[in-house]
């Protein structure tokens, strides 16, 4: 089985110490959920106020590489899972790929974002720009305007994840991954979070209007 | 023996605590000790107490004159965004969880530290990244939206630094996520052995219930100012009525968390207030479950009363009808505190000290501030009080006479703990009681103002209003005193105060048990538990106890 | 070290739900774009509330945690709830 975790300050059990931390850290997730639930909110009033203009808007979205990221995301969570369970049971060639796997599918979605960002704006798909291809129309302005700030606030919690899960890695190579798999399995727990959310947004973003 | 044994604040040669573990400034700015960070805390927010403090001052300046003489409109409202901004989210929210709150709770629980300390510490470092960029904002020429940065005035029309403040106030949320989340760990999983829920010190149980409001609130703020920073910086427009947004809306998402803000500020005061005095009163707290109950339940319908701030601001009067209801509702838990705090007073031996003297006050004030929240509450009277000065007095008492005055009090109450010296009581008596003068002589007369009419946020007034501004204005001198005064005799104290014992007040909890100041891990082995909290008398000697009927000691 | 079929556990399991995840995303694809079906939100939001709940359960083992932990994530939810409630008694009575 596991190797004896290694303990910090104030704790004394590792039963405990990791009670603790999955605890905080779900408080943390907790958060988030209202964080990113604010948002869901404005975009359910916005979409039931004109289903239309949104429909409008949201059939330019570009739906094969919202795919491909989505797909992209969910490998990644079933590779950090199994990276995250290796580490726990010492199985370490299986963790260190699992993480490996997980950074490149992340940084993937990066990519892809990047080239769809680059595509929305050849479109004219940005609210503020002057050649907007909505211009005055209220629904799809609304649409474009949310899918910009959201899918920006995921890649920001995205990237934070990558760098979390980039110190696994490090931890990794220090040779101590063994006896803090806690914080692996922590850091899976928010990179499932940011998964979730974009399983969420994939629908709200990419099937509206199809 | 090391050298720094002898210095200052050790009590005795030889002995150490937390004070003398390390002197250098690395030792503070990279400690995980919660006691060093609530110190950190302590002095970073009395730092921006009297910015905006400075801030106030003009304020009541300008307005000892009907004249718009000392500011222009501008820098008016440029001031009072100042004073509201760095009060609320950079004095208030933090004031007692991150200074007395962090020193005490693990003491309280009898834990050795909070449960996540290196969050504890980028919590404080996260709070001064914070200030910096509001800091950056004032220092450039200020806000000028006043602290509730409505849409579409901050996003739209503003032409001030938006940006900084509200990215700085996104980012001080964080910081006291950071506290909550370590708060509610450290109340589940760390108290000592014996150390039972219902034997929590209520001041233990008013930060848990704070922090789960700290928690489940502030992340909708995030989202609110992160949604009016994206609307200045990319002109993305979200809340743009052009666009089909709706700036209500707005309200809605920034109320549900600054709301329960007020409860981050008061309920952390009640627990405070608790201590003092069932302490000096040397009685039991009366009524200890129903404290703690009350303080959960306001934690949890805080939240559901917010759109009592959106009554005149085009909300469905069905929704109104409901927010007002619910903030009826909350006045139960917060009468019950109320009456328990007088219950407890009840045939106890009442010490009139200062720590008291600040309580007292705080039991008076926040009954005044919250009848007064009563009014407000109901629609009808609220319609015509709305931005007036009426509100401006309500929240103060709430705030400034409930909040920071318990605020002193627990750090007069403590002082000896956190030092491990004795302040002058003669002149905290003192300043305790200019403190309650200059309050009520500042505030009283702006429900008057607000009752006549007198709107808020406005730099000129008619003179007919002077009499009473002015009655404001001097007030506002008093009371800077009472405050100005504490600074003196505790740095008085610190070069010359008396040696504190480790219980001068003779009060019960943990936090007395240990050293003053307690050393680095708190207690030098780990304290067990055998009593209810606040065990000051015999139960037969509680009002209707056994000793009712038999006054006299047994022979 | 673990064995062989601790091995195949920790590969396959989260595999498992891999796959589920990608089919569930399929199905709400396809009923996405095929033309002229009724309640196409409600259904890609049901899809999502499932595959929501298979991350939740399958992979960070939301149903194994303590009940501390159950109760944070129902928090979270509960919260929530009071956002959408509360504003939505405001917005449809307007």
């Amino acid at each position: 089985m596991s190797a004896a975790p290694i303990l910090v300050e104030p704790f004394e059990e590792p039963e405990r110490q990791r009670e603790a931390m999955v605890f905080g850290l779900w408080l943390f997730l907790a958060t988030e959920i209202l964080f990113f639930g604010g948002f869901f909110f404005l975009y359910a009033v916005a979409r039931m106020q004109d289903p239309d203009g949104f429909a409008r808007g949201g059939a330019h979205a570009n739906l094969l590489l919202g795919t491909i990221n989505t797909i992209l995301l969910m490998t990644s969570s079933a590779t950090l899972t199994i990276a995250e369970r290796a580490a726990r049971d010492g199985w370490m060639r299986a963790a260190r790929w699992g993480i490996i796997f997980t950074l490149m599918l992340g940084t993937a979605f990066l990519v892809v974002k990047g080239f769809e960002y680059r595509e929305d704006l050849a479109e004219h798909l940005f609210p503020a720009a002057p050649d907007f291809s909505f211009a005055g129309e209220t629904g799809a302005t609304r649409f474009w305007s949310f899918y910009w700030f959201i899918t920006l606030v995921h890649a920001i919690h995205l990237t934070i994840g990558l760098g979390c899960v980039a110190r696994l890695l490090w931890l990794e190579r220090q040779g101590t991954l063994a006896r803090r798999w806690m914080v692996a399995e922590v850091t899976t727990l928010y990179w499932h979070l940011v998964d979730i959310v974009w399983l969420l947004l994939w629908p709200l973003l990419y099937l509206v209007g199809r | 023996m090391r050298s720094d044994d002898t210095g200052l604040l050790a009590r005795e040669p030889g002995e150490t605590s937390y004070l003398t573990e390390g002197t250098t400034l690395r030792s503070w700015l990279l400690s995980t000790d919660h006691k060093r960070i609530a110190i950190l805390y302590a002095i970073s927010i009395t730092g921006f107490f009297f910015i905006g403090g400075a801030a106030a001052t003009m304020i009541r300046l300008e307005l000892f004159t009907p004249q718009g003489d000392f500011t222009t409109a501008d820098e008016y409202n440029r001031l009072f965004t100042l004073h509201g901004v760095i009060m609320v989210w950079f004095f208030l929210v933090p004031s007692i969880p991150a200074t007395l709150g962090n020193f005490l709770l693990p003491l309280m629980v009898g834990a050795k530290d909070v449960a996540f300390p290196r969050l504890n510490l980028m919590s404080w470092y996260l709070y001064i990244i914070a200030g910096i960029f509001t800091l950056t904002a004032l220092l450039l020429g200020g806000v000028d939206t006043g602290w509730t940065f409505y849409t579409p005035l901050s996003t739209l029309y503003s032409n001030s630094y938006v940006l900084l403040a509200a990215f700085g106030i996104f980012v001080v949320g964080f910081s006291s996520i950071a506290t909550g989340i370590n708060f509610i760990a450290t109340v589940h999983l760390l108290r000592t052995k014996g150390m039972t829920w219902m034997r929590l010190p209520l001041f233990a149980w008013a930060m848990y219930a704070t922090s789960l409001v700290m928690v489940l609130a502030t992340p909708v703020l995030a989202m609110a100012m992160l949604l009016i920073c994206a609307e200045r910086l990319f002109g993305l427009p979200i809340f743009d009525p052009r666009a089909g947004g709706d700036p209500v809306l707005f309200q809605h998402i920034f109320w549900f968390y600054s709301h329960p803000a007020v409860y981050i500020m008061i309920l952390p005061a009640m627990g405070v207030v608790s201590e003092i005095i069932a302490c000096e009163a040397r009685r039991r707290v009366f009524g200890y479950q129903f404290m703690v109950y009350a303080m959960l339940v306001i934690a949890v319908i805080g939240f559901l009363v917010w759109g009592h701030h959106m009554f005149v601001a085009g909300q469905s009067p069905f929704a109104s009808m409901i927010f007002s209801f619910l903030s009826f509702v909350i006045a139960v838990p917060s009468a019950i505190k109320v009456f328990n705090w007088t219950g407890t007073l009840y045939r106890g031996s009442i010490r009139f000290s200062a720590p008291m003297l600040y309580a007292l006050g705080f039991v008076g004030l926040f009954t005044l501030g919250g009848l007064t929240g009563l009014f407000l509450a109901s629609i009808p009277v609220d319609v015509h009080l709305s931005d007036t000065y009426f509100v401006v007095a309500h929240f103060h008492y709430i705030m400034v006479g409930g909040a920071v005055s318990a605020f002193f009090g627990g750090l007069h109450f403590w002082w000896p703990k956190i030092t491990g010296r004795m302040y002058s009581e003669s002149f905290a008596r003192f300043a305790a009681i200019t403190l309650f003068f200059g309050f009520n002589f500042t505030f009283f007369p702006q429900f008057i103002l607000g009752y006549l009419g007198m709107p808020r946020r406005y730099h000129e007034y008619p003179p007919e209003f002077q009499v009473w501004n002015v009655m404001s204005s001097t007030g506002a001198v008093v009371l800077a005193i009472g405050y100005l005064m504490p600074l003196g005799y505790f740095a008085y104290s610190l070069l010359n105060g008396k040696r504190a014992s480790d219980n001068p007040w003779e009060a019960t909890g943990l936090e007395w048990t240990t050293n003053s100041p307690p050393p680095k891990h708190n207690f030098l082995e780990p304290p067990v538990v055998l009593t209810e909290p606040y065990a000051y008398h015999d139960w037969d000697e509680a009002p209707g106890g056994a000793d009712e009927t038999t006054q006299d000691e047994p022979a | 070290m673990p064995d062989d079929a601790d091995r195949r556990r920790i590969l396959l399991a989260p595999c498992g739900i891999w796959a589920a995840l990608v089919l569930l995303g399929g199905i709400s694809l396809a009923y996405a774009l095929a033309p002229g079906l009724p309640f196409k939100l409600v259904a890609s939001l049901a899809i999502v509330i499932a595959q929501g709940g298979l991350v939740l359960i399958g992979f960070m083992r939301l149903g194994k945690s303590s009940a501390l932990v159950r109760t944070t994530a129902l928090a979270g939810v509960v919260w929530l709830s009071f956002l959408f409630l509360m504003t939505f008694a405001d917005l449809w009575t307007r």
